[in-house]
């Protein structure tokens, strides 16, 4: 394929020569360890939600769904311990239901059905944390994503590749996902093949809101604690690692499997940015513009196409 | 009126294509003062590409247009608008939330601003009104909002506005271009816009578009027919009826070979019926019924808006469509919800008339494009696409069907119109159909491409799938068709046999369609 396809990596290398020089603790073992757990964190959200971008929607309670299934998770792991982790994905699961119900039914824009349930299940986070954080005591449940099989490599990365691996096929060989990117490039020619589109909607988003119910429980396992503003961050970075990855944000281009490049670079310009001790209200501004050049970028290369 | 008068606005020569692609050639138009002309001709003959060149919408590739004795080079609609010429869009150009002198005005409250920047509305509304008042349109408040007038009035509205603004860039005699303003309305309200026309002639110069021709008989002075992008006619008032207008717009010959009506199957009550529709009705269709045989190549034909469209939307279940009546495919009856699926589930295809958004997905390839109804056919573990298999399939049509691709990868948009449209085909022939409902199947579809297209159909009908084509093209309704129906207003007006030996004429068919 063309260089378009290949520039978030040629970024990813970019930017890591970049921060080593700054900063020779970037280019440690520990700190590879850094990046890996906030890029195995932002992958496993990024899945779901590239099908949902896929499709030309968008998801903007990513975040508040990761927090709330966190607390609940972190509220259950005295009871279940390893278990909650299934619950926090059936919450995300249930919140993603009603996200693509609401969508589909009520024939609201996706952007303001999740904005309103995201802001409803900020309100529903306050009830559980009572507004302060849930500490986690059972050590098994942190050892679940803390855990190295291999030094410096723990256990969330081997998650988030399994769970990437199998969004990967799902969105590449399977009905559900030829549908997700046919819909994004052409709903009209899609319902007229005979295909069920209001629920393929429905699925996208259930799909996405249980992966930010996951994503949520290893959180909290990995910060051995829940707070109420744990997810906040996700939303956006979420849409710029999908973005930057490739996936067009008006749908119908791009796929799960250029994700992981996007997360990539995501993570690595997050945690340089804090290695080289850039002022934090900068580092807001510079991801801010990261969005802007990506889209940017896409609309380029998709002009080009349509213009051959 | 006094004899040898200058055309207020002169076209010679003009010319306009599109990426290589002729619309019109060598047009002469003339257009004088207080005088209402007509353009007439076939879908495709170039009447609205040339109302919208006088427009300022596009620019001609060749020829040259003179307004007022200057020449007249409009490099948008605005443009025009401040020379004189205005037009009234088909679709109402008015925005409904704004207030009707805010919508005279839209784009040019510049001129009214006072000291700070402020729009001095009073000065905007004293000027619509009088201009209402003068056009004997006094009812119509220029303060109440556009959207909450009747259809008709935001008509004359639209007209008033020409006026208007003609007025507010001191042209005396403005030209008010008229795109199909009757195709939304009924009797009353075209009798009352024909009035207000004729009303209006003494202060400027109109141009119409109509589908109906007996609308150029009633109100245009002159009219210019044209076909195939030439002018071939032009014709004074008392010179033209109805019958003398289709006959100058229509008269192509036909070629036999080209539509392969020596392969057309003969088709007798003894084969079986696939498709059989009854009493469709809804919107403004009423009562179609017809059968339709295995083998068999059905055509409707009509103008548009005639309703034909319509009954092809009831049979594949395309929504909205006609609701009331049943449509039967192998003796099973569709049913009203989710008639789509069930359609498809009975083995109806369908090709749309807008391909690039209702026939591909220009974004995916040309395999995924060709698999997406017969997703089931390409899997390997039970869900999982198979690349190659997907590939497979998608070569076996690109040979069968000779779609020129680089492969199976290439992405749709990338293709010609006429492969897009093979890809369509395809995407139902690798499902497997037993009824075809083909929509303008060759609309943008080059010459070369078309007759493939052709000869695809026929090979259909040799394994007996049947086909019900709904087109625009007359030459191409009566090439292709075993029967014939015509429609007009809604309604089925006749039935007519075209077995290869004894084909109706376009002459025959324009005069049931008009």
């Amino acid at each position: 394929m063309s260089f378009g396809r290949f520039a978030p990596l040629l970024v990813l290398v970019v930017l890591g020569l970049v921060f080593a020089t700054l900063n020779p603790v970037f280019a440690t073992p520990d700190n590879a360890r850094n990046i890996l757990y906030l890029a195995s964190i932002l992958l496993v959200a990024s899945c779901g939600a590239t099908f949902v971008i896929l499709m030309g929607s968008i998801d903007l309670s990513v975040g508040a769904i990761a927090t709330v299934s966190g607390v609940v998770a972190a509220l259950l792991v005295p009871k279940l311990g390893a278990g909650a982790l299934v619950v926090a994905s059936l919450v995300g699961l249930a919140v993603g239901i009603v996200n693509g119900l609401l969508y589909v039914y009520l024939r609201i824009p996706s952007i303001l059905v999740t904005l309103g349930t995201a802001t409803s299940l900020t309100g529903v986070i306050l009830f559980l944390s009572d507004g302060g954080s849930i500490p986690i005591r059972d050590t098994g449940y942190v050892a679940l994503t803390q855990m190295e099989p291999v030094p410096f490599v723990p256990m969330i990365v081997v998650y988030a590749i399994i769970i990437y691996a199998i969004c990967v096929l799902i969105g590449d060989r399977t009905r559900f996902g030829r549908m997700t990117l046919a819909i994004g490039g052409d709903e009209q020619t899609t319902k007229l093949v005979g295909v069920p589109v209001d629920f393929v909607k429905i699925q996208a988003f259930a799909l996405s809101g249980a992966l930010c119910g996951l994503c949520g429980a290893l959180l909290a396992s990995r910060l051995g604690t829940a707070t109420g503003s744990m997810g906040d961050f996700l939303m956006l970075e979420t849409i710029t690692a999908v973005v930057v990855g490739g996936t067009a944000i008006t749908g119908g281009v791009g796929g799960v499997a250029r994700t992981l490049l996007g997360v990539l670079v995501v993570a690595m310009l997050s945690n340089g940015m804090n290695i080289i001790a850039l002022h934090p209200y900068l580092q807001t501004i510079i991801k801010g513009c990261v969005i802007l050049v990506a889209v940017i970028a896409m609309n380029r290369t998709l002009s080009a196409r349509e213009a051959t | 009126m006094n004899a040898p008068r200058k055309p207020i606005l002169e076209i010679r020569g003009a010319a306009k294509s599109f990426a290589g692609v002729t619309v019109f050639e060598g047009v002469d138009l003339d257009i004088y003062a207080n005088e209402i002309i007509g353009i007439a001709g076939e879908n495709g003959a170039g009447k609205s590409t040339t109302l919208k060149m006088i427009a300022g919408i596009h620019k001609p590739s060749k020829g040259t247009m003179t307004l007022f004795g200057k020449p007249y080079n409009p490099d948008r609609y605005t443009d025009a608008v401040r020379a004189g010429v205005s037009m009234v869009f088909q679709e109402q150009a008015l925005v409904p939330n704004l207030r009707v002198y805010e919508n005279f005005f839209l784009s040019h409250e510049s001129k009214f601003t006072r000291a700070g920047g402020l729009v001095d509305s009073g000065r905007m509304i004293e000027l619509a009104e009088r201009h209402l008042r003068e056009l004997g349109l006094g009812h119509v408040d220029p303060r109440r909002v556009t959207g909450s007038y009747e259809f008709h009035d935001r008509q004359m509205i639209e007209i008033a506005k020409a006026f208007v603004l003609a007025d507010f860039f001191k042209v005396e005699h403005p030209i008010v271009l008229l795109d199909e303003p009757t195709a939304a309305i009924g009797d009353k309200e075209v009798a009352l816009l024909f009035e207000s026309i004729r009303r209006f002639r003494d202060r400027a110069s109109f141009v119409l578009i109509t589908h109906r021709l007996a609308e150029y008989v009633t109100l245009c002075d002159r009219l210019y027919v044209m076909k195939d992008g030439r002018m071939v006619a032009e014709m004074g008032k008392g010179d033209f009826a109805t019958s003398r207008i289709h006959e100058a717009m229509v008269g192509r010959a036909r070629d036999e070979e080209y539509y392969k009506e020596g392969t057309q199957k003969a088709v007798t009550a003894a084969d079986p019926v696939l498709l059989s529709v009854k009493g469709i009705a809804g919107g403004h269709v009423q009562d179609v019924s017809f059968d339709l045989r295995q083998g068999e190549i059905l055509g409707i034909g009509g103008l548009v808006g005639c309703g034909k469209e319509e009954v092809a939307r009831a049979i594949v279940g395309f929504e909205p469509f006609p609701t009331s009546g049943t449509v039967t495919v192998k003796g099973q009856q569709l049913p009203l919800r989710k008639r789509g699926p069930a359609a498809i589930a009975a083995s109806v295809g369908f090709v749309p008339k807008e391909r690039k958004t209702e026939g591909i997905i220009p974004y995916l390839s040309v395999a995924a494009n060709t698999s997406l109804a017969a997703l089931g056919k390409v899997t390997r573990l039970p869900g999982i696409i198979s690349a190659a298999k997907e590939n497979a399939l998608a070569r076996e049509f690109i040979k069968l069907l000779h779609v020129r691709t680089t492969g199976p990868r290439q992405l749709c948009q990338f293709l010609s119109g006429g492969n897009q449209q093979k890809v369509v085909m395809a995407k139902w022939l690798a499902r497997g159909v037993d009824v075809l409902v083909l929509d303008n199947p060759t609309r943008g579809v080059d010459v070369g491409a078309k007759e493939e297209i052709y000869g695809l159909l026929r090979d259909l009908t040799a394994r007996g799938v049947a086909i019900l084509l709904i087109t625009d093209d007359l030459l191409e309704l009566i090439g292709l068709s075993n029967r014939i129906l015509i429609m007009r207003d809604g309604k089925v007006v006749t039935e007519r046999p075209a077995p290869p030996e004894a084909k109706p004429t376009e002459q025959e068919l324009v005069g049931f369609m008009v």
